[in-house]
């Protein structure tokens, strides 16, 4: 009777599996000779989201996207490849630039965020207009004040050079350069950007321990941040009001753009602050010059307006004492491997 | 041995409730059907950069007309779909006359109407990068807020206070706060039903009549939006319209 119940359950097993296999669309066809890179998930991370099955990363899907991603080609007069503004010595930021310099001597209208730990985020931009990391590329690519071209040109351009024929064909099996397959590669490279090997990641390993400042810190921060800022990601992807003043040259409302609902006016991404002390200037429009003017803005800057975040209407108490302790703790998210990592550095032909 | 009998069941049963969900199956024997579109405005073939009045008395021209469709389906009784491709969209584009034509594989049972939808369902707009005819390149996606544009219509009226008279509609939306996704289901000319099969091909002609685009369900006047490019509650009102743009002219068997 039980060896009975065994097989049955076996078969059940097995028939509920063998269904739910033929339903599974995805059947990627091995693209015959790629090398297929492993992505780890850093201790203490979630799980990712799910760009891998779509898209599995390869090491030339990688090579490729790292490539596009270094290539002037992109943009209409060739000067601006998406790394003139995501720069790697700054986690792939603007370094020291509020806004950043587009083709036609224009800028953009937002501060340029480092790129890192994008596996992690199902929206991107500062408003969240972005829901998947293979469109992303779209948006800097068509925007007349980044890269000014359109896509058609620029899959033109890549069309001509064998070289590119050669990688897209390695990389994806085919020869035919098309768009999906760009931004496909495009994603694999940046996906693969993860940031998690800073002081405080050693810290929380067990393998370094903070000075007295960095640990106030860190208990400061916890205190009076982290709810937005959350741990390990240094926030908690949701868009709010920190109550700043509407630049009346951008005119930027944030949020409400994408949704239209006017109680997501003036909210913003909460940026991760992994890297933060190399990515000056902050804020959405790059406002803040240093760390400083941020957490002054927190302690007396805020506008209390009917939009304002509850955590943040009232101003955080923060005595100077504590300023500094918090910038030093702010430092520890630095992540010097991952600046110097020569994956994602600039390929060499 | 009737343990095992139960076990058949239960993994019938188990079959049943997971296997792959087909809304309307397409299965069996495929016929082609052609639907052949033409594009009309004041009654006339759409010219571009030629003077129209809409039915709200404000004069207008076009320089651009495109359209995502798919889901083309065959309808019985106006409502009840019996086959339907629900893998392929066609990007009508008056730029381009060979796109009016459509060509589809269906299964041939008896229909009534045939049915299509305008737009691009939302799991396209959601998982990243698409190609062929949803190919970003194509000029229908909104690169800085993610999403297909469903529908677009360009040119010029005197009654649009935008740069150079422009008008400039860009419909779109799919989230379901801003769905601008259209069904249209249209009678086909006399009463019989009609089957497809082997031996006969079938074309469906189907007039545009994008008058209808500024008034039909709603009275939207060119003056008061010249131009929208946004999804949201002013993009739905044009959906309405642009739903009611289409009419049977004929059903034609070779
Ligand atoms: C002219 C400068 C410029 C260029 C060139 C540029 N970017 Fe950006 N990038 C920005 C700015 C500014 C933002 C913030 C946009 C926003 O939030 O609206 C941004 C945002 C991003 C984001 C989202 C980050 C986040 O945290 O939400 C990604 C990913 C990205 N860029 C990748 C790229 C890629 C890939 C390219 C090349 C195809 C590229 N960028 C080219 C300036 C640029
Ligand atoms: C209510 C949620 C919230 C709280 C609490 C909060 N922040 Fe922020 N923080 C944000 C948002 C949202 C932004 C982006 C603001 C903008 O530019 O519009 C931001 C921006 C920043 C930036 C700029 C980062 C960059 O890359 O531009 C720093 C630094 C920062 N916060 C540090 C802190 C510190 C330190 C604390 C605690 C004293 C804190 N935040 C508390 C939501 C919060």
């Amino acid at each position: 009777m039980k060896r009975g119940l065994t097989f049955c359950c076996m078969l059940i097993f097995v028939a509920v599996f063998s269904v739910i296999g033929s339903c599974n669309k995805n059947d990627h066809a091995d693209s015959s000779g790629t090398t297929s890179i492993v992505f780890k998930t850093p201790d203490g991370f979630p799980p990712p989201n799910d760009y891998f099955s779509g898209n599995p990363i390869t090491k030339e899907g990688f090579e490729l996207g790292r490539k596009l991603f270094y290539d002037g080609r992109l943009s209409r007069d060739g000067n601006f490849p998406c790394a003139s503004c995501h720069q790697q010595f700054a986690a792939f930021a603007t370094f020291d630039h509020p806004l950043s310099h587009g083709i036609d001597n224009q800028f953009t209208t937002r501060n340029a965020p480092g790129l890192f730990n994008l596996a992690w985020r199902k929206e991107l931009h500062w408003d969240g207009g972005i829901n998947h990391i293979e469109v992303q590329p779209l948006a800097p690519i068509t925007a007349p004040n980044e890269m000014g071209e359109t896509v058609n040109s620029v899959i033109n351009k890549l069309n001509q050079d064998e070289h590119y024929r050669q990688m897209f064909s390695k990389a994806f099996g085919t020869e035919e350069i098309n768009s999906q397959k760009m931004l496909k590669a495009l994603a694999q490279f940046m996906l693969m950007m993860v940031s998690a090997d800073s002081r405080y990641d050693k810290m929380k390993a067990g393998k370094v321990t903070f000075t007295e400042a960095e640990q106030k810190g860190y208990e400061i921060f916890q205190n009076k941040c982290a709810t937005c800022h959350k741990e390990p990601f240094f926030t908690d992807f949701s868009y709010r009001n920190t109550g700043l003043s509407v630049n009346p040259f951008l005119n930027d409302f944030g949020r409400m753009r994408i949704t239209h609902n006017a109680e997501d006016s003036l909210k913003f991404l909460v940026p991760s602050l992994r890297n933060v002390f190399i990515t000056y200037p902050y804020g959405h429009d790059g406002r803040f010059y240093a760390l400083s003017g941020v957490i002054d803005h927190y302690r007396s800057g805020v506008i209390d307006a009917p939009g304002t975040d509850p955590l943040v209407r009232n101003k955080i108490p923060i005595s100077d004492l504590e300023k500094y302790e918090l910038q030093q703790f702010l430092r520890t998210l630095t992540d010097s491997t991952f600046i110097k990592d020569t994956r994602f550095s600039q390929p060499s032909e | 041995m009737k343990i095992l009998r139960v076990a058949g069941t239960v993994i019938a049963l188990v079959l049943v409730f997971i296997s792959c969900k087909k809304e309307v199956s397409n299965e069996g024997n495929q016929y082609m059907i052609r639907l052949k579109f033409t594009p009309t405005a004041n009654g006339e073939p759409l010219e571009f950069g030629k003077q129209y009045l809409n039915p709200l008395g404000e004069d207008f021209s076009i320089s651009a007309f495109k359209m995502y469709i798919g889901h083309i389906s065959l309808v019985e009784d106006g409502t009840i779909k019996v086959a339907e491709n629900r893998e392929a969209y066609y990007l009508l584009n008056a730029a381009e006359p060979a796109s009016f034509i459509v060509e589809t594989g269906l299964n041939g049972r008896k229909f009534t109407h045939i049915g299509f939808q305008i737009g691009i369902d939302s799991i396209y707009n959601v998982s990243g990068a698409q190609a062929g005819v949803l190919d970003p390149a194509n000029g229908m996606f909104w690169t800085w807020s993610t999403g297909y544009i469903m529908a677009k219509l360009e040119g010029n009226s005197s009654y649009s206070n935008e740069v150079n008279n422009n008008i400039v509609y860009h419909i779109g939306g799919f989230k379901s706060s801003e769905q601008s996704i259209r069904q249209v289901v249209l009678p086909l000319p006399g009463q019989q039903s009609w089957a497809l099969d082997t031996n006969t091909e079938t074309e469906i002609e189907i007039k545009i009549d994008i008058d209808k685009w500024f008034s039909s369900v709603h009275q939207l006047y060119i003056a008061a939006t010249p131009a929208i490019m946004t999804p949201g509650a002013v993009s739905m009102q044009y959906a309405d319209n642009y739903a009611s743009l289409f009419n049977t002219v004929s059903i034609n068997r070779y």
